[in-house]
């Protein structure tokens, strides 16, 4: 069996294949976005956050809730980010940060607990089917190349990559310009001497924490508008793909995090459509198989500089 | 005098089992037929926990995607014996084989990296697991799942007391108190020892002559093929297999009954297979579907601050108060 004849026929032309880079330049945004709230929380705390995801859906979840008091959609994302930064902050502190020295796998249990809890309280409150996308700017097409099909961008896509330019930027700024962001560069790099120091590396976690929930919430809002959809399952696949983004990236680097949704955005859009076999079911697997290949090939990515422990 | 210490040596190891096999008959003949089938399944759960237990217990790494090891078992076995005509036993040594290669692959990053980012490799796996089930529906019935309709009637020789699943439930016990006496044997041996100095130091278990990354792989080896054994029993008490049962959720529920059982102690994957059965059953009463996975994301945090070594700890420290004689697990485990 030859290469060409697993090549989906239809995505030969150059609209299609074109559009569905675009899918995937714009599906890497959100990648990316949540892959950035993972590497905060790493940062910050040397954990792999898993109910990352949750959280994001949690947030998602909760600017639909003030959406329903007839507020703007702003006011709402605001409003949820600063509920979501408070209870990242507050779990950590009470909750994530207590676990870690009392076994080596508590602080991941606590945070599998977490994930589960966060999850089945969605379902509970808001049910367990599609209660609908979230809508940030009015729906826009705007048609590039006309044909069949058209390569087309959506006004979701752009928003999700100004949100991602808007955020790193402001990250960089915050990071490299503020005493909080030297502040929490030293913790990241090493907590013992940032404490000796005078900087409450505490405080600094839980904030990191509290950053990082914020942020995956604009993740999860963006992830609702784009795939038009909200349920308590939304971010799952996402998650996926962000720790893949994450992996390729390295793990404490906000770049490398971009690259790497890029990458998962692109790989995740171009192989379920070109080859026939794999199928947009198989979305999970694609990460999968790349956290696989990473990890085997260059387990501290591609922008890591710390360095992974080696076996 | 010597050999008479070596006889109660015997007896003591034989013992849990013999008590296990009693309660099993006991239970057999006299519960009704749906409580038998959830005690049928309790016992495969004890074996795949098993599994993870050693890889989680002993070689100190998170593994998520026993889920996978197990789905992979449960779905040889159906259509072994539905589309291929096998009875079940000639499947258990296919399943056994299938999962300790499967295990071996996904261990395979473990010899480049340690720590949590396996586990993140390994939630991949639970995640993709149901889709590619689905993904081949002519092998495996896609996302309604197969159907095990097996003919295993109760042998004649077995007194005619004994109902259809009070027989499935003995078979699958023998098969469980046979891998659990191995994997005792198995840790409890050299190779435990080496899975656990890897656990505690990587240059200690050089300085030893064991290679770390090759007892970390395999670990996963192990884990995988008790899952997929495991598996295969539960395929025989549920009679049914579908992809969702074996997802991350399912994966989520398998840790939990780890947890709560005992990392790194034998009985704790028994009492946590009885967890996984029994507590969604108790639960039910109060409540059901998503807020049923609430109470268990909380007991697993709960745990982590009252007892981070599960039900096990919990006996052992009681019977600390007693003999003085403590076998600290926190302090094993900490390390």
């Amino acid at each position: 069996m030859s290469i060409i004849a697993l090549i989906n026929p239809d995505i030969t032309t150059f609209n299609a294949f074109g559009q569905t880079v675009i899918d995937g330049l714009a599906a890497g945004a959100l990648y990316a976005l949540l892959a950035i709230a993972l590497v905060t929380a790493y940062r910050a705390g040397g954990q792999l956050n898993f109910a990352q995801g949750e959280f994001a859906t949690l947030g998602a979840f909760l600017v639909f809730w003030i959406l329903g008091s007839g507020v703007g959609i702003v006011l709402a994302m605001l409003g949820a980010m600063a509920l979501s930064f408070v209870g990242g902050a507050v779990v950590e502190r009470t909750v994530i940060r207590p676990s870690i020295n009392r076994s080596w796998y508590s602080s991941l249990v606590v945070i599998l607990g977490i994930l589960l809890t966060v999850n089945a309280l969605d379902a509970v409150i808001w049910g367990t089917s599609d209660v609908g996308g979230l809508d940030v700017v009015p729906h826009k097409v705007w048609v590039l190349v006309s044909g069949s099909p058209d390569l087309h961008v959506t006004s979701a896509m752009v928003s999700s990559w100004v949100a991602l330019l808007v955020l790193v930027a402001l990250l960089m700024l915050g990071l490299n310009r503020t005493r909080l962001g030297l502040a929490y560069r030293a913790v990241s790099s090493n907590r013992e001497s940032s404490e000796l120091v005078g900087v409450s590396a505490a405080r600094i976690m839980a904030l990191g924490f509290g950053a990082s929930a914020a942020i995956g919430t604009i993740a999860g809002v963006l992830v609702s508008q784009q795939f038009d959809v909200l349920d308590f399952n939304l971010m799952l696949n996402v998650l996926l793909y962000a720790f893949a983004a994450a992996a390729i990236g390295g793990f404490d680097s906000i770049g490398g995090a971009v690259v790497g949704g890029v990458i998962m955005g692109v790989i995740g859009a171009v192989i379920p459509n070109v080859f026939d076999f794999v199928g947009s079911g198989l979305s999970p697997v694609v990460a999968m198989l790349t956290i696989f290949v990473v990890l085997l090939v260059r387990p501290q990515g591609l922008f890591g500089s710390e360095k992974v422990v080696r076996a | 005098m010597k050999e008479s210490r070596r006889l109660l040596g015997l007896v003591r190891s034989v013992a849990p089992y013999a008590a296990v096999a009693v309660v099993a008959v006991a239970l057999a003949f006299t519960r009704p037929d749906w409580e038998i089938a959830m005690w049928s399944q309790a016992a495969a759960f004890a074996v795949i926990i098993l599994g993870l237990n050693v890889v989680v217990g002993h070689s100190g790494q998170f593994s998520l995607c026993q889920s996978a090891f197990a789905g992979t078992g449960a779905y040889l076995t159906v259509i072994l014996a539905v589309d291929h005509g096998w009875s079940f036993v000639p499947t258990l040594p296919v399943s056994a084989v299938v999962g300790f290669v499967l295990g071996f692959v996904v261990g395979l990053p473990a010899l480049r990296i340690k720590g949590h980012y396996l586990t993140m490799f390994t939630l991949g796996l639970a995640v993709s697991f149901p889709p590619l089930i689905r993904r081949f529906p002519e092998l495996t019935g896609g996302a309604n799942g197969k159907i095990m309709v097996l003919q295993w009637p109760v042998p004649a020789w077995m007194p005619a007391s004994l109902s259809q699943p009070g027989w499935i439930f003995l078979v699958i016990v023998v098969f469980a108190i046979l891998l659990f006496a191995g994997t005792h044997n198995l840790v409890t041996s050299r190779v435990g020892d080496a899975l656990r100095v890897t656990r505690t130091n990587d240059l200690v278990a050089c300085s030893v002559g064991v290679d770390p990354a090759r007892a970390r792989v395999l670990a996963f080896a192990v884990s995988g093929a008790l899952g997929a054994l495991g598996g295969s029993l539960l395929a025989l008490a549920t009679g049914v297999v579908s992809p969702e049962s074996f997802g991350l959720f399912p994966a989520l529920l398998i840790a939990t009954g780890l947890i709560l059982g005992g990392v790194g102690r034998v009985a704790g994957s028994a009492i946590g297979g009885l967890a996984v059965v029994f507590l969604p059953y108790w639960t039910a009463d109060v409540t059901s579907g998503p807020a049923a996975n609430v109470v268990y994301g909380l007991i697993l945090i709960v745990l982590m601050f009252v007892a981070p070594g599960g039900l096990v700890s919990i006996a052992g420290r009681l019977r600390g108060r007693f003999t003085a004689k403590r076998r600290g697990l926190e302090s094993a485990t900490a390390a």
